[in-house]
C-alpha cells in the first residue's frame, strides 16, 4: 500500500509541471509587469481617490500636467500654454488640439470643465478627498460647490473649445504645482452620477471605459492583474505592445521572486535585493524619493527636556545618521539637514551635526538633563516605515542613543493604530516620512498650527516660532528663484530651530528586464504621474 | 513489515518478575527507571535541559552583548570571533541566538503550560460528566475557537499594552480550546472503559478517577499536543511583533530572527542570520517530542517494558 | 441522535450570536477606524476636518456603537451582510468570490494533511524507533519550527525562481485564457505549504495512536489468533488508531484558516485569508463581521460533526440526550 502511494505520488508530481501554460502567441508584444507592488499597491484605485496609483492612471488616463523626467520640476502634459493675471488669481490655459479619446472623440476643454464641476460635486463618493481638494480646492467656489450650494464649480470656465480658465481664491504663482493629478475624463462617456465614482464598474470595464492615455483596459481580475490593450488615438502615437499586464502582488519579496523566475519583467525592489539580482539580466532604475524620514517629537506629551533645544541637538549629534545612511542602509539614503529633501535650495550655512557623542553628552549636561531623566522614549512606526531596512536603522539609532544613555523603544503599528496614537499624543516620538515633492511641499500641512501636523496636536507653537510667516512668504513667492531661496530659508529655521529631528532621504529603485526596450522609470512618489512613454516600450527576446 | 515488531507473545516469567519487582518501587521510580531506557529521550531531555541552561545563563557563554552594534563587523559569516557570524547591524549572531532562547523559551514553555493547564482541566470535566456540564463547556470553547485572533492582539495592544506576560497569556489563553477538545474526545471514550468503571464501583472520588486513571491513557495525544503548542507559540511571538504587541526590538527573540528571512538578501546569502534560530527552535520542538514520546511510554499504564 | 443533533443546531444559534456581539465589540475598542485607515498624518496635506466628517458619516460611524450593531443585526436578519467601506462592494459578493479561491485551497491543504499524515502516521507507527520513524519524524518537524510566511517564501524561493517547476504566485496565469490544468498547475504550491504543517500534525497523533492500539488486548488476541500481521494492522488497529485523529482534523481548520492568511499573501492568491488581513488592517467591520460569521458557521460546523462522526466510529462514546 505504501509502496503503491510513493509511485502514485511520484506520477502526480512529474505530471504537474507538464500541465499546459498559457503562453503569448508568436509575434505578440506582451509585457508582463509588477508596476505597483507592496501593501497599498495599485490595485483597484481610481484616479483623484488615492495619492498614490498615478503610475497605473497615466496609462489610461491623461492629466492637465505632469512630472518632468526626473521630478524636478512641473511641465505642461496635455496643456499646450498657460499664462496669468497680475497677481496671479486667474489662469488660462490653452490645450492641445490633438488629443483624442479611446473611441475617437476629441478631448476638448468642455471634458475639462465636466471633470471639476463631476469631482467637486457634493456627493461625489470618494474615500480620500486629499487629491480632490489639491486639485480645486483653491478655485473660487469650490466651499459652494461642495456644501451643494452651486451647481458648478464657478472657478472653472471654458472660454473656447480649446481653452479654460482658473479663477482662484487665494494667488498661487505655482497653480500648476497642484495640477498634475487632474485628469480629464471623458463627458460624453461617463455614465454614472458622483454618488457612484467609487462603486459604479465603469473604470475596469473594457465594453465601457473610455480613456485619452496610451491603453485602456482589456481585461481586470481584482487582486490579480490589470491588462492594458493600445489606444489607437493615442495622441502621441499607437502602443508598440499589444498587452501591457500589471500583476498585482500584496507582498512586494513575492514580486521580487516572480521577477527573478522570470515571470514578469519589471518591478519595484528594496533596496536591500537589488545585490541578489543578477547585473546582466536587469537595469536597476533608480532616482530620488522625495521623502523625507524623520522622527517628531509630540511636545505635549513627552518629557519636558525635549522643549529644550539643547536636548535635541544632543539627539542629533548622538546618533551616527552618516553612518547608518552610508552601512545599514548601504549607500541608499543620505542624510538631511531639514526636512526639505532637495539639494539646490540649501544655504551654506547648515549645521550638519555631524557624529560627536562629546558633544551630545555636553549639551545634555548643559542643559542639566540627565538622561534617565528622559524615561525610556516611547517610539512609534508608520507603518509604511516598517521595512526591514528602516528596522534596521532604528536599530542602529536605539544603539547610537543608547551609548549617551537616551533609552528608546519601537512600536510598530497599522495604520488605524498609528493615526489613533498621534491623535491621542500617546507616544513621545513618531517615525515616519513625508512625501516633500519640490512643486506642492506639504507647507501648509506641516508649518502651520491648523495644519495636520498642527501645533495643536504635537504642541509646536508655528507661528510663535515664524515659520507661518516663512510659508506664506514661499507660497506667494512670484518667482522661481524667490521661491528656491525662501525654501532654503525655511530649511535653515529647522535646522536651526529642531521642531522635528530630520534623518536621512532615501533613493529608491526598480528592476526591469533586459528584454524591455526603450523602457523607462522613475520612482517618483505615488507615481508621480510622469510621462513614461508607455507607447514606446516593447519586449525583444 | 512485521520483522521490526516486537515479539508478540510476552515472556511469561517476565512479566511476573517486572511485576514483582514493581510492588517495592513508587509509581514515580517505575516511570524514571522506564524513561531512563529511552535512551533518544534521555539524550533529548539532556539537550533541552543544555539549550535552558544556556538560555538562562546566556552571559557566561558569550563575551558580546546581544544588542551591540559594530557597524565594521557587519554582516560577517561565521568564524573563529564570532561563530555564528554577525547580523546586518554587526551583533553577534550566536549571542543572539543564545539571548534569544530566554524569551522564546520562556514564551513557549509558558504559553503551552498554560494552554494544557486549562485544556486538560477543562477537557476531563467536561468529557467525565458529560451532559449539561460538557454542553456549557464546549460552547465556551466554540465561542473562543471562533474569535478573531488578530483583532484580540490589536484590542489586548491598545488596552494592556505590550510585554513578555501580555504575550504569554494571549497565546496560552487563545490556544487552550484545541487542548481542551482533544482531551474532552478521550474521556469521552475512555470514561465507559471496564477500568474506569471499576474503579467507580470501588466508590473513588471523581477527581481521583480523573486524574489519575484517566489522564495517564491521554498522555500520548496531549504530548503531542503540547509539543505542537510550544512550537506555535514560539512561532506566534514573532507573529505578535507584526501587530505592535510582541517582544520590542532590539531584544532578540528566535521568532524575530527567523523573520530576517524576509529579505530576499539574507534568504539566498546569508543564511546564518536566521537559521541558528530555526534550528534552535527545530531541535527544542524536537527534543519536547522525544521526551514526549519517552515520558508516555514511561506512564502508559499498559505499557510493559 | 437526532435529538442531539437537533439541540446542538438550536444551541448554536445563541452561540453565533454572542459571539457576533463580541467581535462587534473587539472592533469597537481596537484602536481607530476605517477613517483612520483612509487618512495618514502623511496624506492629510489637503484633507480638512469637513472631509473627515463626512467621511465618517457616510460610514456609519458617527453612531453609536450599540445602534451600529443593532443595525448590522437587523441587515443581517434579511439576509444582508452590508457594504465594504474599503473594497466598495457588498460584503456577501466578496465573500463568496473569495471563497471560490479558498476552498480549492484550504481543501486541497486538508485532504493532503489527512491523505500523507494519516499514511505516514501508520507508517512509522509500525516502525517505531526505527530509522524511517527519526527521518520522517525530523522532517516533519521542519515545517512547524519556520513560520508560515518563511516557509511560504522559501517553498517560492525553491521551487519557482531555483527549480521553475511551479508559478511564482497568482490564481492563474495572468492576462491569458485560464484552462482548469492552468489552475491546478497554480495550487500545488501553496497547497502543499499550507499542508506542510498539518502533515506534520496528523502524522504525529496518527502514530501515537497507532503505538496505543497496537498496545491494547485486542491486537494482542488478534495476533494470537494467528491473523494476518497486515490484516491485524489495517483491519484492526489503524481503524482504531483512527478515532482521536478525528478530533484532530476536526480541529485542524481554525489552523488552516490562520495559516492561509500569510500563505494567501505570499502567493498573491485572492482568498478569504487576504480579504479578512486587508479588512482588519483596514478595520473594515461589515468584511470583519461577514468573514468571522462564516468562520464561525464553519467551525461550529465541523465541531459538530467531528462531534458526530466520533459517535458514529466509537461505539464506547454515547451522547445522552
Amino acid at each position: 500500500m505504501i509502496k503503491r502511494l510513493v509511485v502514485l505520488l511520484i506520477v502526480l508530481a512529474m505530471l504537474v509541471p507538464a500541465l499546459p501554460v498559457a503562453l503569448a502567441q508568436d509575434g505578440e508584444q506582451v509585457l508582463y509587469v509588477g508596476l505597483d507592488v507592496g501593501p497599498g499597491g495599485y490595485n483597484n484605485s481610481m484616479p483623484y481617490n488615492y495619492g498614490a496609483g498615478h503610475t497605473m492612471h497615466i496609462k489610461m488616463y491623461t492629466p492637465l500636467f505632469v512630472w518632468n523626467a526626473d521630478s524636478t520640476d512641473m511641465e505642461p502634459f496635455i496643456v499646450e500654454s498657460y499664462e496669468s493675471n497680475d497677481d496671479f488669481t486667474v489662469w488660462t490655459f490653452k490645450l492641445r488640439e490633438d488629443v483624442y479619446f479611446s473611441d475617437g472623440e476629441q478631448l476638448t476643454a468642455h471634458d475639462v470643465k465636466f471633470t471639476a464641476d463631476f469631482m467637486t460635486a457634493p456627493d461625489i463618493n470618494v474615500e480620500n478627498f486629499n487629491h480632490v481638494n489639491e486639485a480645486y480646492a483653491q478655485i473660487e467656489g469650490f466651499d459652494a460647490r461642495r456644501n451643494g450650494e452651486a451647481d458648478e464649480l464657478v472657478g472653472v470656465q471654458v472660454i473656447d473649445d480649446f481653452t479654460f480658465q482658473y479663477t482662484l481664491s487665494t494667488p498661487n504663482p505655482r497653480v500648476y504645482g497642484r495640477m498634475y493629478g487632474t485628469y480629464v475624463f471623458p463627458e460624453h462617456a461617463i455614465d454614472f452620477e458622483p454618488a457612484d465614482y467609487q462603486t459604479t464598474d465603469w473604470w475596469y470595464n473594457p465594453d465601457k471605459q473610455v480613456g485619452s492615455g496610451p491603453f485602456v483596459v482589456g481585461d481586470y481580475r481584482r487582486d490579480e492583474y490589470i491588462e492594458l490593450v493600445p489606444n489607437e488615438y493615442y495622441f502621441k502615437g499607437k502602443p508598440k505592445l499589444d498587452r501591457l499586464v500589471s500583476r498585482y502582488f500584496p507582498d512586494e519579496t513575492a514580486a521580487v521572486l516572480a521577477l527573478a523566475a522570470g515571470e514578469i519583467d519589471f518591478s519595484y525592489v528594496s533596496p536591500d535585493v537589488i545585490p541578489t539580482l543578477d547585473q546582466d539580466k536587469f537595469t536597476i532604475f533608480s532616482g530620488n524619493s522625495y521623502v523625507s524620514i524623520f522622527f517628531h517629537v509630540d511636545y505635549s506629551n513627552s518629557p519636558e527636556a525635549w522643549q529644550d533645544l539643547r536636548v535635541r541637538q544632543a539627539f542629533m549629534y548622538a546618533v551616527d545618521r552618516q553612518a547608518i545612511a552610508d552601512i545599514v542602509l548601504e549607500g541608499t539614503h543620505s542624510v538631511l539637514p531639514c526636512l526639505v529633501p532637495i539639494e539646490s535650495v540649501y544655504t551654506d550655512d547648515l549645521n550638519d551635526y555631524a557624529y560627536d557623542p562629546d558633544m551630545a553628552r555636553e549639551l545634555l549636561a548643559e542643559a542639566g538633563v540627565d538622561p534617565s531623566d528622559l524615561g525610556t522614549i516611547d517610539w512609534i512606526t508608520h507603518p509604511g516605515y516598517a521595512n526591514p531596512l528602516m528596522r534596521d536603522a532604528v536599530q542602529a539609532t536605539q544603539a547610537y542613543l543608547a551609548d549617551v544613555g537616551i533609552q528608546a523603544e519601537m512600536r510598530y503599528l497599522d495604520l488605524p493604530t498609528w493615526r489613533t496614537t498621534y491623535l491621542a499624543e500617546g507616544y513621545h516620538m513618531g517615525f515616519r516620512g513625508q512625501a516633500y515633492p519640490i512643486f506642492s511641499p506639504p507647507l501648509t500641512n506641516l508649518y502651520t498650527n491648523a495644519g495636520g501636523q498642527g501645533g495643536d496636536i504635537i504642541g509646536w507653537d508655528w507661528a510663535a516660532t515664524g515659520f507661518e510667516a516663512k510659508v506664506s512668504e514661499i507660497q506667494l513667492a512670484p518667482t522661481f528663484e524667490e521661491y528656491t531661496a525662501k525654501l532654503g530659508e525655511l530649511c535653515q529655521m529647522e535646522n536651526e530651530q529642531l521642531p522635528w529631528l530630520p534623518m536621512w532621504v532615501g533613493q529608491r529603485y526598480g528592476a526591469a528586464n533586459n528584454r524591455i526596450q526603450d523602457f523607462y522609470w522613475y520612482p517618483a512618489g505615488g507615481g508621480g504621474p510622469y510621462d513614461d512613454h508607455a507607447e514606446l516600450w516593447y519586449v525583444e527576446d | 513489515m512485521s520483522e521490526q515488531m516486537k515479539p508478540l507473545t510476552n515472556n511469561a516469567a517476565q512479566v511476573v518478575q517486572i511485576e514483582a519487582k514493581a510492588r517495592i518501587e513508587t509509581p514515580t521510580q517505575i516511570a524514571w527507571r522506564r524513561f531512563k531506557r529511552h535512551r533518544l529521550a534521555l539524550i533529548s531531555l539532556i539537550v533541552l535541559v543544555i539549550i535552558m541552561v544556556m538560555a538562562a545563563a546566556a552571559p557566561l557563554f558569550t563575551r558580546y552583548d546581544p544588542n551591540e552594534m559594530s557597524l565594521r563587523d557587519r554582516a560577517l559569516s561565521p568564524n573563529g570571533e564570532h561563530w555564528f557570524g554577525t547580523d546586518n547591524l554587526g551583533r553577534d549572531m550566536w549571542t543572539r541566538t543564545i539571548y534569544g532562547g530566554r524569551i522564546s523559551l520562556q514564551v513557549g514553555l509558558a504559553a503551552a503550560l498554560i494552554s494544557t493547564v486549562i485544556g486538560v482541566i477543562l477537557g476531563a470535566v467536561s468529557g467525565y460528566y458529560g451532559r449539561l456540564i460538557d454542553m456549557v463547556i464546549m460552547r465556551i470553547t466554540d465561542v473562543v475557537m471562533t474569535f478573531p485572533p488578530i483583532i484580540i492582539m490589536l484590542t489586548v495592544a491598545a488596552i494592556a499594552g505590550t510585554g513578555l506576560t501580555n504575550v504569554i497569556l494571549i497565546i496560552g489563553g487563545l490556544r487552550w480550546p484545541a487542548t481542551t477538545r482533544l482531551v474532552r474526545g478521550q474521556y469521552l471514550s475512555l470514561k465507559n472503559q471496564e477500568f474506569v468503571l471499576a474503579a467507580r464501583t470501588m466508590g473513588l472520588p471523581d477527581w481521583i478517577i480523573i486524574m489519575r486513571h484517566i489522564l495517564p491513557n491521554v498522555m500520548a495525544p496531549l504530548m503531542a499536543n503540547v509539543t505542537f503548542a510550544v512550537s506555535a507559540a514560539i512561532l506566534a511571538e514573532a507573529g505578535l511583533s507584526f501587530l505592535g504587541m510582541g517582544i520590542p526590538l532590539p531584544t532578540p527573540t528566535w521568532g524575530n530572527i527567523m523573520e530576517n528571512a524576509r529579505s530576499l538578501t539574507i534568504l539566498q546569502d546569508k543564511p546564518w542570520m536566521w537559521m541558528p534560530a530555526a534550528i534552535a527552535t527545530l531541535t527544542t520542538v524536537l527534543c519536547i517530542n522525544f521526551v514526549g514520546d519517552g515520558l508516555r511510554d514511561a506512564l502508559d499504564p499498559q505499557q510493559i517494558m | 441522535m437526532g435529538g442531539y443533533i437537533l439541540r446542538r443546531l438550536l444551541i448554536n444559534i445563541p452561540v453565533l450570536f454572542l459571539v457576533t456581539f463580541l467581535v462587534f465589540s473587539l472592533i469597537e475598542i481596537a484602536p481607530g477606524d476605517v477613517v483612520d485607515y483612509f487618512i495618514s498624518p502623511d496624506m492629510m496635506q489637503y484633507t480638512t476636518e469637513e472631509d473627515i466628517q463626512r467621511l465618517r458619516e457616510r460610514t456609519g460611524l458617527d453612531q453609536p456603537f450599540l445602534v451600529r450593531y443593532g443595525k448590522w443585526l437587523g441587515r443581517l436578519a434579511q439576509g444582508d451582510l452590508g457594504y465594504s467601506f474599503v473594497e466598495s462592494q457588498r460584503v456577501d459578493e466578496l465573500i463568496v468570490a473569495h471563497m471560490k479561491n479558498t476552498l480549492p485551497l484550504m481543501g486541497a491543504a486538508w485532504l493532503m494533511g489527512v491523505v500523507f499524515g494519516i499514511s505516514l502516521g501508520v507508517f512509522v507507527g509500525l516502525r517505531q524507533y526505527s530509522v524511517w520513524d527519526f527521518s520522517l519524524t525530523g522532517l516533519s518537524f521542519l515545517g512547524l519550527s519556520v513560520p508560515a510566511f518563511i516557509s511560504g517564501i522559501l517553498g517560492l524561493y525553491i521551487f519557482s525562481v531555483r527549480l521553475g517547476w511551479f508559478p511564482a504566485g497568482g490564481m492563474r496565469t495572468a492576462g491569458g485564457d485560464s484552462s482548469l490544468g492552468d489552475a491546478l498547475y497554480h495550487l500545488v504550491l501553496p497547497a502543499a505549504t499550507l499542508a506542510v504543517m498539518d502533515i506534520a500534525r496528523n502524522m504525529r497523533y496518527m502514530r501515537f495512536a497507532m503505538l496505543e492500539v497496537l498496545n491494547q488486548d485486542y491486537i494482542t488476541t488478534a495476533r494470537a489468533k494467528g491473523l494476518r500481521p497486515r490484516l491485524v494492522h489495517y483491519r484492526h488497529a489503524m481503524r482504531n488508531a483512527l478515532l482521536p485523529v478525528i478530533t484532530i482534523v476536526g480541529l485542524s481548520l481554525p489552523q488552516l484558516v490562520a495559516g492561509a492568511v500569510f500563505i494567501e499573501t505570499i502567493y498573491s492568491w485572492r482568498g478569504m485569508g487576504s480579504l479578512y488581513l486587508n479588512a482588519v488592517s483596514g478595520r473594515d467591520y461589515p468584511v470583519i463581521m461577514g468573514v468571522n460569521l462564516v468562520f464561525a458557521v464553519m467551525v461550529l460546523g465541523a465541531n459538530l460533526l467531528t462531534d458526530i462522526a466520533y459517535s458514529a466510529v466509537d461505539p464506547r462514546v454515547r451522547f445522552e440526550d
